[in-house]
């Protein structure tokens, strides 16, 4: 009932040739984003950035909408990406601008540049999951009747369920694509329904592991670690989990292009200031040589450590672009129990 | 047309003793925060032609969605009328004392914010919530009641808020009735049931019809309750306008359902509309 997604809620000033939007995701992160790599950004180039926190690929969309857009810079999750791309919503990357050389060409596509990657993980209870039980990958996440409870499964970016599924079915993680909707349907099935709690924001799995409501949960390390620091009894692990990333792009519409593409430019080029942001967030940057510089204890938690990201596998973006509907609307005919 | 309008504006203004420019502020507000939206979702919706409409009609979800709006609506409404009711009537027979507190009562909540209510009911009704714990320590249960995340969190969380809809138009018309038919008739023999029966309800039954269609209506448009307290089991309409915008970002499909939706409403508006008025000798 009080869902508005047409509210442009951002109050940020319109881009002047001095100022540019640029959409993140808020809260802290934004924060560090500021602290990284946006003051110095603005004392170099005396262009402004205007910080928001709400990105989306509808927020995205309704920019290009408008001539004055408020966002020049997006930031877009994997499958966004390619949905933006596709229906013409960004700018093709200046690579006279941005300096590809300084990251690895599995980042670099022709409307963005990847540039936080981070992984999920299978998180649990320690007082209703005994450590002589610890999950090693999905299967033993399906396992109901070994580890009794309701699980926490998330609808959060597509939620990678559907992969969940077939890998806890026995499907080898570099042999999950194009999905076997019917395997992975039925492996769903053997979970069952009523079993699942399904999770719509990045802190609810750790909300209802706290509560006792789920023993286990899909979830995000970054959390997982917050919530052992302020006292939770949480275990995680990354295996069979997804490595992903968020994209950077300049929004078609975008009034002063030059200048966004600048601030990408910044913000994978410095091995410096991609160190401090992997070490403050523990996520990853295209910018491999960053790794150098961290602390050891650091880098082994960073995703685009070669070590960790060979228990990790990356997600499909173009099949699930490509599938989203059909797919999205199979996947919630099984989550109202109707036959497809 | 236009003259005549503005005659009867002119009019009503004059009655009210204020110059007719005063509602310009109003107007302005009624036009650029709800028709303006409006327009351009019909625009959207139509940015395809019928494609839109078509791509959204042969929805396999469309079907079994439609049918929890309306399941989960009528469920809400029946329980709110007999609940509201009987609500209604006990403050209409309180003291002045009693009635100012249950009165209170009602419209606390009705001013709440829906999340802060929402989440309140979560929070009551999980494994671990106050309801469980206190069913496990009377001894009633051993374990856990699932109690949330299903139809039946759904349904109570609905009830709650569109509970003070059911009960005002109930309440106004019962306000409105001379007690002392009341009093005639039991002292003409009739029992307290029968006079509830033939004197009482049929009186109130402008109220009954008013309270339950707007129950209705207010129901069909839930978002939120369904996303907190239920599972994705029970999706309503709203919810899949929502997985239109965030989901595919097909703002065609989303418009042409928001106004399929719009219309299906309004339909029930009108009707609402056309309701008998409260009286003191029931519906004429």
């Amino acid at each position: 009932m009080l869902a508005a997604p047409y509210v442009i809620t951002s109050c940020a000033p319109a881009a002047s040739e001095n100022a540019i939007g640029f959409a993140s995701t808020g809260g802290v992160y934004n924060d560090i984003l500021r602290r990284v790599w946006i003051n110095d950004f603005e004392k170099q180039t005396g262009v402004r950035v205007n910080l928001s926190s709400n990105t989306s690929l509808t927020q995205t969309k309704l920019q290009t909408k408008t001539d004055r857009p408020q966002w020049d810079v997006v930031e877009l999750t994997g499958p966004w990406y390619v949905l933006a791309a596709q229906q013409g919503l960004l700018l093709p990357l200046d690579t006279d601008i941005v300096n590809i050389k300084a990251t690895s060409p599995q980042f670099v596509r022709p409307y963005g540049v990847e540039y936080a990657m981070f992984n999920d993980c299978i998180a649990w209870d320690r007082r209703a999951v005994p450590d002589r039980l610890q999950p090693a990958g999905w299967a033993d996440f399906w396992d109901i009747k070994a580890r009794p409870g309701k699980r926490s499964l998330n609808t959060v970016n597509g939620g990678g369920t559907l992969e969940m599924a077939l890998m806890a079915d026995g499907v080898a993680p570099d042999k999950l694509y194009p999905l076997d909707l019917d395997r992975a349907f039925r492996s769903l099935d053997r979970l069952g329904r009523d079993n699942v709690v399904w999770s719509q924001s990045f802190q609810e799995p750790i909300e209802r592991l706290m509560s006792q409501e789920v023993c286990l949960a899909s979830s995000w390390p970054f959390r997982v670690a917050s919530a052992n620091r302020d006292g939770a009894n949480l275990g995680m692990t990354f295996s069979q989990c997804s490595l992903a990333g968020d994209w950077l792009g300049v929004v078609r519409t975008s009034r002063n292009p030059r200048a966004a593409f600048k601030l990408i430019n910044a913000l994978i080029s410095s091995p410096a200031a991609c160190a401090e942001f992997s070490r403050l967030t523990h996520y990853g940057t295209p910018n491999l040589d960053s790794l150098k510089l961290m602390p050891k204890a650091d880098a082994d938690l960073t995703p685009t450590n070669p070590a960790l990201a060979a228990k990790l596998y990356a997600p499909d973006d173009a099949y699930w672009a490509a599938n989203l509907e059909a797919v999205s609307t199979r996947f919630k005919q099984w989550q109202l129990g109707v036959a497809a | 047309m236009m003259a005549s309008w503005l005659a009867t504006l002119r009019a009503r203004s004059d009655r009210l003793r204020g110059p007719g420019w005063l509602l310009a502020p109003a107007a302005l507000l009624y036009g650029a925060m709800a028709l303006a939206p409006l327009i351009i979702i019909l625009q959207m919706s139509f940015s395809e032609g019928f494609g839109a409409y078509a791509r959204v009609l042969t929805n396999p979800l469309l079907r079994p969605i439609l049918a929890n709006t309306i399941v989960i609506s009528a469920e809400t409404t029946l329980i709110a009328m007999l609940l509201g009711y009987y609500l209604a009537a006990t403050i209409w027979r309180s003291g002045p004392r009693v009635r100012m507190i249950l009165l209170a009562m009602v419209l606390l909540p009705f001013w709440t914010s829906g999340l802060v209510k929402n989440f309140a009911w979560a929070a009551l009704l999980q494994d671990k919530g106050l309801i469980n714990q206190a069913l496990q320590a009377s001894g009633l249960t051993q374990a856990p009641l699932t109690l949330l995340h299903n139809r039946f969190a759904v349904i109570v969380g609905m009830t709650h808020y569109v509970l003070p809809f059911a009960i005002f138009p109930i309440y106004s018309n019962m306000l409105a009735i001379d007690r002392s038919l009341e009093r005639a008739a039991l002292s003409l023999g009739a029992t307290a049931a029968s006079t509830l029966w033939r004197v009482t309800l049929p009186l109130t039954l402008p109220g009954v019809y008013a309270g339950g269609l707007i129950t209705f209506i207010v129901s069909t448009s839930f978002y939120l309750t369904p996303v907190i307290l239920g599972s994705q089991k029970d999706m309503m309409i709203a919810n899949l306008v929502d997985a239109y915008t965030h989901e595919t970002v097909d703002f065609a499909g989303a418009s042409a359902l928001a106004v399929m939706l719009m219309i299906a409403v309004s339909v029930l508006f009108a009707l609402y509309q056309r309701l008998p008025k409260e009286s003191q000798h029931g519906p004429l």
